[in-house]
């Protein structure tokens, strides 16, 4: 809201300079967010916080200003409280009837009849004070509503009297009924809607905008003036679902005063006699007359403890009295009754807030808390998921953070089913519609933008949330995702290897080592979106733990991603059920171990896998290490064979081996391997 | 025949001196030691000397031959020593072979910085889900449906009353749920807002909250705390001022800023020349949250703080664009 200087001074005796009241307010929670010299005079853009609708008037802005500088708030006469307003008693039958269908939507509603006024320009002291607060001038009457709604934050609408067809009611719109507004553009309401409507049709929508119709204009002789409570919620409703933000719709959304409404009209009434020269006419009162009040007692020591201060009672009454409340109290309690316009202090927390605001929160002491002994600082599952981070960068990779929330066409082809898919209702994007069920689609947009952007080597990890739906329930895992694309490494020396299946194999084995995980197996295994005869399921003990791969060539083209992906996830709370991550020491060994080379030639079906399992079985816990020191497919080697090198290390914990001892075991070995699997030797 | 010797010694010497590879060396050695070389040559002439000279010039020969095949051979060693160190010459002033290494994401970084402050002063860290029920978005906290305080909360709803957290300030009250006081507690994490994407906005962002709850805890106690990490967070000299504000589930509430971090408090384009940087909300816990947790009415008081993770890695790290942070550009993600 923007408010001018000159309009405050109005109302506070001040010759302050304006940048030191924008810095006053501010340290009182009326944000000044900026304070500007507009000819001459200041104009101030306050962000007033939603629980202060007091403050969306100057006056209400005045009353901080002048108990911050300690001076008193000059009130005009019309709204001062205690000004009795004659009711409309009169025995004489009114001119006119009004209404109220929905008191539970329009808590009040007003009216006065103000006749023969002459509608024209505003004088410029007014018209002033309307541009200050960055509105249009209209005409004398509109400007003078403008200028009450500003000054006391209580909307009014003025309506031209002779277009309104027999009374005023009150009413919930009927479902597609249409109005069209002052900003000349129809609109259709629902039922919901609440609108002022004569005899025929809506004039108006309820505390958000007049009606074209009924619209003040040069013709317009008699006037009906509205001054009216609407209930917030509707007019909230109303004005979202409409999409008009007025003036209006934004004061009655965060309440008005009820004590302000019969007052404000009361001014504009006044103002509208003396400067359009009408006639004041009859006033009509339905609804709820009371205004919000309420009686808080309030413990001085109370409010020094929880503050950490110690502000004395007459301080603390002072600044209570300033802000409009009334104080009476003996020893160390006060009895404290809220004005009408302060709904918002509810309690006596509330009145330690206000007193604490213009006491000055840089008054306040800085002190340490008691510190609480917290046995445990962090979930050990946040713990396993920080190791594994510091072992990738350790290993060469980049962390990435990408959105959770992803396009639905994203996962297209990776099979998730449906019923699984957290789906967001009201996105802003399509690129917004899902949560993301697996971190592949953002890892490869990853690789994609910094390919884009000629990256040659992307080593790459993720440790973030998917979502599913789960029954009733969702489920969110976090899972470590890894990509490897492009070129090994990028120096002078060496620039050409690309990445292949056994470097993010490589990365897993490190980690599951890191994690003391033992009996992993890598099984061939098929997963959506990557290449069939490059793919992994990672298991241990039956349970599946992640899964690693190449990338398929149409999931990578999705992505405009023509090199190489491999990729891996690991499903961390799985993983984190099976792992050890206390170190124990293991005894290297007391006697020598003997190493012996064997290199043999085997069909391209048999595994590594089964061919280690064979040593394993044959040499029980004397081979200690096997390795695989070399792997080729060259001339020597039929075309349907490879030939492998395994080193093989033997060692008994209890003595030292013979020579003799190992050629045995060694020929067993190869005995079995070449019954089993085949094998021959070289 | 004397002279012979000395000439041919000097000559000798004078050839030697402009041997620079093994080629030449031969060539001397050839010329002097070869089967038809000089010594040869001079050899040949000893047996027409007359006895009395023949032994004194025969061993004058054979020394100037021993001479001329010592210095042959420290030549030829001189030289086979600088063809290995040519063979060897590195240029040393080409770039090192730099070992691969990774780097954690600035957010996590910022996070772990954030994280380890408040865990040296005695907080654990909690973590609740970003799929919440609307409640411990809103109700719980304070934030009526159909009010405007709902206004700096929009929300991604899932369904009718299932939404994605637009705050942290939800595992507050998870922790209430669960715990009694004393409480001390941070819980950084992800939360959502239907924001459109721009430089300084992102629909998805991190936070953390923190939260104490005692017997007696006070908003002096809220004050030191704050100011004691953003001295830690952005340096010893960092003053912070706090301004009455409002959050519907603290009372009193405050707005904490920093003198700016990067023109010290005189005023620039990022502190919109004010001087000071909004970095943190904050404020007393509202009794209507002990309410509904089920605390019993004033046996407690708590503070509770929240803060923008990506705000405060923008400004420690001087990042003018929020975007940077999810495009994930190595170039980007190499600084930190």
């Amino acid at each position: 809201m923007k408010v001018s200087y000159s309009w405050l001074k109005d109302y506070v005796d001040t010759k302050i300079d304006p940048k030191k009241i924008a810095h006053l307010l501010t340290m009182a929670g009326v944000n000044v967010a900026s304070c500007e010299n507009v000819g001459g005079d200041y104009i101030f853009e306050l962000e007033i916080t939603a629980n202060r609708p007091d403050c969306l008037s100057v006056l209400g802005v005045a009353r901080e200003l002048a108990a911050l500088l300690g001076k008193s708030l000059k009130v005009p006469k019309d709204l001062r409280d205690g000004k009795k307003q004659k009711a409309q008693s009169k025995k004489q039958k009114p001119s006119f009837n009004i209404t109220l269908n929905n008191p539970e939507l329009c808590f009040r509603y007003t009216a006065r009849i103000i006749k023969d006024v002459e509608v024209g320009p505003s004088p410029d002291w007014l018209k002033n004070r309307i541009i200050s607060v960055g509105l249009r001038p209209v005409n004398n009457i509109v400007d003078i509503t403008n200028f009450v709604l500003f000054e006391t934050g209580q909307p009014l609408h003025a309506f031209d009297l002779d277009r309104i067809k027999e009374g005023i009611i009150i009413r919930r719109a009927a479902s597609d009924e249409k109005i069209i507004t002052i900003d000349n553009i129809p609109r259709t309401m629902t039922n919901d809607t609440l609108v002022i409507a004569d005899g025929s049709e809506p004039i108006a929508i309820a505390g958000v905008m007049g009606g074209l119709k009924t619209e003040v204009s040069n013709m317009t002789k008699n006037i009906l003036l509205e001054s009216a409570f609407f209930d917030p919620i509707s007019v909230r409703r109303t004005s979202r679902a409409l999409g008009i933000a007025s003036e209006s719709s934004y004061r009655f959304e965060r309440k008005i005063n009820n004590g302000m409404v019969v007052k404000a009209s009361e001014r504009a009434c006044e103002l509208i006699t003396e400067i359009a020269k009408g006639e004041k006419g009859e006033f009509f009162d339905v609804g709820k007359k009371t205004s919000y009040s309420k009686n808080i007692n309030l413990s001085i020591k109370k409010t020094n403890s929880l503050l950490g201060v110690t502000i004395k009672k007459n301080e603390a009454i002072k600044i209570l009295k300033a802000l409009g409340f009334s104080v009476s109290g003996k020893n160390n309690f006060l009895k404290i009754a809220v004005p009408g316009f302060r709904e918002d202090v509810k309690n006596d927390i509330n009145v330690i807030e206000e007193i604490a605001r213009i006491y000055g929160y840089e008054r306040i002491p800085v002190t340490i808390p008691r510190i609480v002994g917290n046995t445990t600082i962090k979930e050990p599952i946040s713990l396993f998921q920080e190791k594994l981070s510091h072992a990738l960068i350790r290993l060469g990779l980049n962390e990435i953070i990408t959105y959770a929330l992803i396009n639905r066409n994203k996962i297209k082809g990776l099979d998730v089913p449906p019923d699984q898919i957290v789906a967001i209702k009201n996105p802003l994007s399509i690129d917004q519609e899902i949560m993301r069920p697996t971190l592949l689609p953002g890892m490869l947009e990853t690789i994609s933008y910094n390919f884009n952007r000629r990256a040659k080597q992307l080593s790459l990890f993720e440790i973030g949330k998917t979502y599913k739906e789960k029954g009733n329930s969702y489920v969110e895992e976090p899972v470590l995702s890894i990509g490897l694309a492009g070129i090994k490494r990028d120096n002078w020396r060496s620039h050409k290897q690309g990445y292949d299946f056994f470097d993010i194999k490589g990365v897993l084995e490190k980690l599951l080592d890191e994690s003391g995980l033992k009996g992993v197996v890598f099984k061939k295994g098929s997963i959506p979106g990557f290449n069939k005869n490059i793919t992994s399921i990672v298991e241990q003990n039956g349970d599946i733990v992640g899964h690693l791969g190449e990338v398929s060539k149409a999931e990578c083209g999705k992505f405009d991603i023509e090199k190489d992906v491999f990729y891996a996830e690991i499903y961390i709370t799985k993983l984190f059920k099976k792992i050890s991550l206390s170190k124990k020491y293991a005894s290297f060994g007391r006697y020598p171990s003997i190493v012996r080379d064997v290199s043999m030639v085997m069909d391209k079906s048999v595994t590594s896998q089964e061919l280690e399992n064979i040593i394993k079985e044959i040499g029980k816990d004397l081979v200690k290490d096997i390795s695989l020191a070399d792997c080729y497919k060259g001339k020597q080697i039929p075309e349907n064979k490879r030939a492998l090198l395994y080193r093989i290390e033997y060692r008994s914990d209890e003595k030292t081996l013979e020579d003799s001892e190992v050629d045995r075991l060694h020929s067993d070995i190869k005995t079995t391997l070449s019954e089993k699997l085949h094998i021959s030797f070289r | 025949m004397q002279d012979e010797i000395n000439n041919t010694r000097n000559a000798f010497e004078k050839d030697l001196a402009l041997v620079t590879d093994a080629k030449l060396l031969e060539n001397v050695r050839v010329k002097y030691l070869g089967r038809k070389g000089i010594i040869s040559e001079l050899m040949g002439k000893l047996p027409a000397l007359d006895s009395k000279a023949k032994p004194v010039i025969g061993k004058e020969l054979n020394l100037l031959k021993g001479h001329i095949q010592k210095e042959l051979e420290k030549k030829k060693e001189k030289l086979s020593l600088s063809a290995s160190v040519k063979e060897r010459l590195v240029d040393i002033t080409m770039p090192g072979i730099l070992p691969r290494e990774g780097r954690l994401h600035p957010i996590t970084k910022t996070l772990n910085e954030i994280n380890d402050i408040f865990i040296s002063l005695g907080f654990k860290i909690v973590e609740g889900p970003e799929i919440e029920k609307e409640f411990y978005n809103f109700e719980a906290l304070n934030i009526p449906l159909d009010h405007p305080s709902r206004d700096a909360f929009d929300t991604f709803y899932i369904k009718e009353d299932v939404l994605l957290r637009s705050h942290t300030s939800t595992v507050q009250i998870r922790i209430m749920e669960k715990t009694k006081p004393p409480i001390q507690a941070i819980m950084p994490g992800r939360v959502y807002r239907p924001d459109a994407v721009d430089a300084s906005h992102s629909f998805m962002f991190h936070q953390v909250e923190g939260l104490m709850v005692d017997k007696d805890i006070k908003f002096s106690d809220l004050k030191g705390l704050l100011d004691l990490f953003t001295k830690r967070m952005f340096g010893e000299k960092t003053k912070t001022r706090f301004r009455p504000s409002f959050f519907p589930f603290t009372e009193p509430s405050a707005e904490v800023d920093i003198s700016c971090i990067i023109c010290r408090g005189k005023g620039c384009r990022v502190c919109s020349h004010t001087g000071w940087l909004e970095i943190l909300g904050a404020g007393m816990v509202n009794p209507r949250v002990f309410e509904a947790v089920g605390y019993p009415s004033g046996a407690f008081t708590g503070l509770a703080f929240g803060m923008g993770v990506e705000r405060i890695a923008m400004l420690k790290y001087g990042i003018d664009d929020i975007r940077l942070f999810f495009e994930n550009d190595i170039r980007f993600l190499k600084q930190f």
